[in-house]
């Protein structure tokens, strides 16, 4: 794993207009940076990557079987126990599921290690799947990449080939619902419905906070017809708290990501993954945090069970150093992970994010920061394999 | 390889697009040339992609850029009795009946084929199906009798798989006309 410099397209940013990548720019600072990329062997991505995607995927599944029957767990996972039988439900009948990010830190030496997983409501996914690959394509097409220059990323193959497949056991239209001034929201859902129509589904949108509901409690949208298929890039524990939550069991809008993913969104899983598996080459030791407001012994990391965007974390490094984010996710229970910080490379720290689409492994996509810990203001950095 | 070996957008980017990886085996374009719906869900197209490509076709057939000229007898030397008569800011102008419909999709393996773009397709006098095109696209200019015509390889009623160009093809769906039909 290298990370090397190489010259922009000088068109990217016409490309990216083209392309209906809007947020490549955030608040004015790049989010979208092509001055340098990744350099993987096969042998990294396929060793160290896709085949612990896979395996940790197959583990964090089994747990959730577990989990679903389990009070004592849902209560440690801070899910409403409104919300348990309508959970336990969706997993029994399988509800359809369409992907999940896993975050690795990883330096080409020894085992990468799960941070966490993005497994409600992942983004950075129009970025990997579709305007990373184009980089590739053009890069190699002027001569900047070899023509055998390969990249992990068959992503947006596997996204419309997993619409597919569930797309018999929806109600039509799919329905898409964002919160409507977010750009880096609004851009990722339109690419998650371009590849539901690929996959030859009937689609439309509709703002999460338009969202109505109907005197018999079905969910409608501005036009009053019932939604019966409903793809949310929304928090489901958001959800679960907010005025139309508790309407969700009864609601019998079928909703991707299902309800059964609250169990997988939760850093919760992180302790649960870890107890089961002690010692487990890609995991790092973690604890439910009982007592959160006590200092952080050195090399450990605190982090809310329900936090996005890195928000809320703190870190505690071997030495003593102390960092942390700050953010509004302070009103839930907390875990401990053991601090495995980031590498560094050229002075960024990459955090490699890791696709499960369907329930296969598909793609990877780099985020950088200048900090040890990955907020929303990091930026995104192509890759291929050499 | 570990990346796709296409990519499209249907919707997202500002115009309909399918790339295909460098180097590697094409991706298919399948093309269907139906005289109506019904033709066209007999090939085994769904009623929604059937309807959709009608749609689309009579929108561009109708549209200002669509062929059409300042009297009858032009029309008529072209296309015999399968004209019509159009109102055009506040004049009439004529231009042809549509016959058909072009119907592009693309296919790739375990994936129903979805929906690329459609085009209207006319008969000639002489009983040739064609397609509608312009040599040098220039809205500005395109006054009537601009139209070129060319016949389209394809049986009616029956879709052809045929291949497409590498990397950087962009088939862009157009309101009006142009190069996206053939390989």
């Amino acid at each position: 794993m290298r990370r090397l410099a190489i010259a922009e397209r000088t068109d990217w940013r016409a490309s990216a207009e083209t392309f209906g990548f809007r947020f490549h720019t955030i608040d004015g600072a790049p989010y979208w940076d092509e001055s340098a990329y990744y350099a993987f062997t096969l042998e990294e991505i396929e060793r160290d990557i896709e085949t612990p995607t896979g395996e940790l995927h197959e583990m964090a599944m089994d747990l959730v079987a577990d989990v679903v029957r389990d009070e004592a767990m849902l209560r440690r996972l801070d899910i409403p126990p409104a919300y348990w039988d309508w959970i336990a439900r969706s997993w029994r009948e399988a509800s359809p599921h369409l992907y999940g990010r896993m975050d690795f830190a990883y330096d080409g030496q020894g085992p990468a290690k799960l941070y966490e997983l993005n497994y409600d409501t992942p983004t950075s996914l129009y970025e990997a799947a579709f305007f990373q690959w184009l980089w590739l394509e053009e890069q190699k097409q002027r001569g900047l990449l070899p023509r055998d220059a390969d990249q992990y990323n068959s992503i947006q193959e596997a996204l419309i080939e997993a619409f597919a497949t569930i797309a018999p056991r929806l109600p039509r239209p799919l329905y898409f619902a964002a919160v409507r001034e977010s750009a880096e929201d609004q851009g990722t859902l339109a690419y998650v419905l371009d590849c539901a129509e690929q996959a030859g589904l009937a689609t439309r949108t509709v703002a999460i906070e338009d969202i109505g509901l109907s005197e018999d409690g079905r969910y409608t949208d501005t036009d009053d017809d019932v939604i019966g298929a409903l793809f949310k890039l929304y928090p489901l524990e958001f959800m679960f708290r907010e005025t139309f939550g508790p309407q969700l069991p009864n609601s019998h809008t079928v909703l991707i990501e299902p309800p059964w993913k609250a169990v997988l969104s939760n850093k919760g899983i992180l302790p649960l993954l870890w107890e089961r598996h002690i010692g487990h080459p890609n995991l790092l030791p973690a604890f439910f945090d009982d007592a959160p407001t006590s200092e952080l012994p050195p090399g450990w990391t605190r982090k809310p069970l329900f936090s996005r965007e890195g928000a809320n974390v703190e870190l505690r490094l071997a030495n003593g150093e102390r960092l942390a984010s700050d953010g509004p996710y302070t009103d839930a229970a907390y875990i401990r992970q053991l601090s495995h910080p980031l590498p560094k490379f050229d002075g960024s720290y990459p955090l490699i994010g890791s696709w499960v689409i369907g329930d296969r492994a598909a793609g990877i996509g780099v985020r950088e920061d200048a900090s040890l810990i990955t907020r929303d203001s990091s930026r995104f950095v192509p890759h291929a394999i050499l | 390889m570990k990346r796709s070996r296409q990519l499209a957008l249907l919707v997202m980017a500002q115009t309909p697009l399918l790339l295909t990886a460098c180097s590697e085996p094409e991706p298919v374009n399948k093309q269907g040339f139906y005289t109506s719906v019904d033709a066209c869900m007999r090939d085994g197209n769904p009623k929604e992609t059937c309807d959709r490509a009608a749609q689309t076709a009579e929108t561009a057939a109708n549209a200002p850029d669509a062929p059409r000229y300042k009297t009858k007898a032009e029309c008529i030397a072209e296309f015999g009795d399968l004209c019509t008569e159009r109102q055009h800011e506040g004049g009439s102008i004529w231009g042809p009946l549509m016959a058909g419909f072009m119907l592009s999709q693309i296919l790739a393996p375990n994936r129903p084929a979805a929906y690329l773009d459609a085009s209207p397709i006319y008969r000639s006098r002489g009983g040739q199906y064609v397609e509608s095109y312009r040599s040098g696209y220039n809205e500005r200019n395109w006054s009537p009798g601009d139209a070129r015509y060319r016949p389209i390889d394809i049986p009616p009623n029956r879709a052809v798989t045929k291949q497409r160009s590498g990397f950087g093809s962009m088939s862009a769906a157009r309101s009006g006309w142009g190069g996206s039909g053939g390989s």
